[in-house]
């Protein structure tokens, strides 16, 4: 099973990006597993499956964790995997972490400790071509050790001073996990610098980087609750989030 | 990261533990591989989740 993270600030476009590369791999015959571990959770809602349909990591944690402790995670493993997913119609799972639920709670370790636990499951059982994962913004996942020996680390950035240096960041840690490839895509440019610049920036190479054009159509579709790539196959972000794609599965040798 | 190593003395005898329950005189430890390492006749002496270490100790006489 191949392994892909997508990781960068906040609003640099993981979810949007990821979403409509998601799509390609399922439509591709690929079998697909999602792991939304933002706990803004913005992904099942990108194709279409509401909040409220979805029972999260975070919000049974202490349930699953009992069960765990009675239980190998290869007997039950595929149970809590499907109380806690939806399945979209191109047949994509998606396994939401979820959100802090209430002020003073604590902190997140403990689901995406979890979701290690899944995402190892989820490799075991051979369900799964590819397991991708939507992670929060900035480099913490990272340090987390979530995306250890992945295949691809998928890093959006915007053409900003600020955006890069987070991928500089999380493009050390990937390499400190393991990472076998990191992808540098540079999302809303609009002037024909703005890739190189980011890269740069970025500490980067600039062969490493692929740019995604600045488009309204992306916000079109958001609106509408529709994934770009149904809504507007032929916009200029589609057609450079398929060479995206393109990049993507050399990386992972597809 | 609230996943801990744990030491018994100066030995590492887990990594990445997300839950330890004594049960029976009997500690097991659950960690993120879903591999369950039990251990008997130890004692929890400290836990300290700033380094993320749980540490433990022989009982007397074992």
């Amino acid at each position: 099973m191949k392994k892909i993270i997508a990781t960068g600030k906040g609003g640099s476009g993981k979810t949007t990006v990821l979403s409509n590369l998601c799509i390609i791999m399922a439509r591709s015959g690929r079998r697909v597993i999602v792991f939304d571990t933002d706990p803004s959770m913005n992904l099942a809602l990108t194709f279409g499956i509401p909040y409220d349909v979805i029972s999260t990591i975070t919000g049974d944690k202490a349930d699953i964790v009992h069960d765990l402790e009675g239980a190998d995670v290869s007997e039950i493993g595929e149970s809590i995997m499907e109380g806690h997913s939806s399945v979209t119609p191109d047949g994509i799972r998606i396994v939401v972490m979820g959100a802090v639920l209430h002020g003073g709670e604590g902190c997140l370790c403990s689901a995406v400790s979890l979701t290690k636990i899944l995402l190892g499951y989820a490799e075991a059982c051979g369900a799964y071509d590819v397991a991708v994962v939507d992670s929060q913004a900035g480099p913490e996942i990272l340090g987390r050790g979530l995306a250890s020996d992945f295949d691809c680390n998928l890093i959006l950035c915007e053409p900003t001073v600020k955006s890069s240096e987070v991928s500089r960041q999380v493009l050390k840690l990937s390499g400190d996990l393991g990472v076998k490839e990191s992808i540098l895509v540079v999302n809303k440019i609009d002037a024909p610098g703005d890739t190189g610049f980011a890269a740069h920036m970025a500490g980067m190479p600039a062969h490493m980087a692929v740019g995604v054009r600045y488009d309204r159509n992306v916000l079109e579709a958001d609106r509408d609750g529709v994934v770009l790539m149904d809504r507007h196959p032929d916009s200029a972000a589609m057609g450079d989030i398929l060479s995206v794609n393109d990049r993507l599965m050399r990386a992972i040798g597809w | 990261m609230c996943e801990f190593t744990v030491l018994l003395g100066e030995e590492v005898v887990a990594r990445k533990v997300i839950k330890a329950r004594i049960r029976d005189g009997v500690l097991m430890l659950s960690d993120t591989s879903g591999t369950k390492t039990v251990l008997k006749e130890v004692s929890i002496v400290g836990v300290d989740t700033i380094m993320a270490e749980l540490t433990l100790r022989r009982n007397e006489g074992h």
